[in-house]
């Protein structure tokens, strides 16, 4: 039975964009040597990696000019349907999502709560809590949490 | 007030431990250390070359007294690379380059053979299956052979 998108490794997926599995492995171990890291790593990262559901990302939006998404919406390699459907899983982004109001934060809700411990948050610019969260206030989030953020920080987050 | 070119310079190498150069001694001892392990069953280990701050002339140095081994393996993933065995046994020279011919892992594996040049299971049965298809092969029946496919 042919797996659905969603329910493809990333190796499985590299695999269909025609990297083998060598490939992947010199590329992580290339990585790890260009980070300082132990050479043993590299390899490590690929056989943790390869097995790896795509990593779901929460795009979050603040006080920013849009200019990075604006950058991200013409990016060439990937491309950016290639990249949300193929690399990774971006399960809310207020701009590219269909849903809006209740449905939108129902799926910040869900993704959340179905990958807090492995999530990436992904927030671009500032998130200021000044005028009591009115700069970057996000659906019905109370001043005290203005940006929406995750009751719990996610452990990784990239800004 | 001399010129740039009018003053002296005398380069100072490291001490030297029989005829080698520190960081060369340093990694032919940590070699001896990791290949005995190996040798009585421990795990492989790998040293990046790129991470020891060695000069030209010592990475020479090093290749001069490892040798060159029976072995040679070349790697075309990503861009090629050259896997070859040194003089001592169990010692491999890695160099992974990109597709542009760039060089982005140097390291030297202590291991029996390189894991990375191991087909896995996994692509092994996709071959089986791409095999069997391309046959004509009925999956109920392996054995059967449609010969006239092969044709």
């Amino acid at each position: 039975m042919q797996r659905s998108v969603d329910d493809l490794a990333v190796g499985d997926m590299l695999r269909r964009h025609g990297v083998s599995r060598r490939g992947f492995i010199k590329y992580c171990t290339a990585a790890a040597s260009a980070m300082a890291l132990p050479p043993w790593m590299g390899p490590a990262m690929a056989g943790q990696l390869r097995n790896a559901a795509r990593p779901s990302v929460i795009y979050l939006s603040f006080q920013e000019c849009t200019g990075c998404f604006e950058s991200f919406t013409r990016s060439f390699a990937p491309t950016m349907e290639s990249l949300i459907f193929n690399v990774i899983s971006l399960d809310y982004d207020d701009t590219l999502m269909a849903a809006a109001g209740d449905a939108a934060e129902s799926a910040l809700a869900r993704a959340m709560h179905d990958n807090l411990a492995n999530m990436c948050s992904l927030s671009t610019a500032r998130c200021r809590p000044a005028r009591e969260g009115a700069i970057a206030r996000r659906g019905e989030r109370a001043p005290s949490t203005p940006c929406a953020r995750p009751p719990k920080a996610p452990p990784r987050s990239f800004v | 007030m001399s010129r740039l070119s009018e003053i002296a310079i005398r380069v100072e190498r490291p001490a030297r431990l029989g005829g080698l150069g520190g960081g060369v001694a340093a990694v032919l001892s940590e070699l001896v250390g990791m290949l005995e392990k190996v040798a009585v069953g421990g795990e492989s280990a790998t040293i990046d070359l790129r991470s020891l701050p060695m000069s030209p002339e010592d990475r020479i140095a090093l290749q001069t007294v490892l040798g060159q081994g029976e072995v040679h393996a070349a790697l075309s993933a990503e861009g090629v690379s050259s896997l070859q065995e040194t003089g001592v046994s169990g010692v491999w020279w890695v160099e992974h380059r990109d597709r542009q011919g760039d060089l982005v892992a140097e390291l030297i594996e202590v291991t029996a053979f390189p894991k990375i040049l191991e087909a896995s299971s996994e692509e092994m049965a996709d071959g089986a299956r791409a095999l069997r298809a391309r046959l004509g092969m009925d999956h109920a029946d392996p054995a059967r052979i449609d010969h006239a496919t092969l044709s």
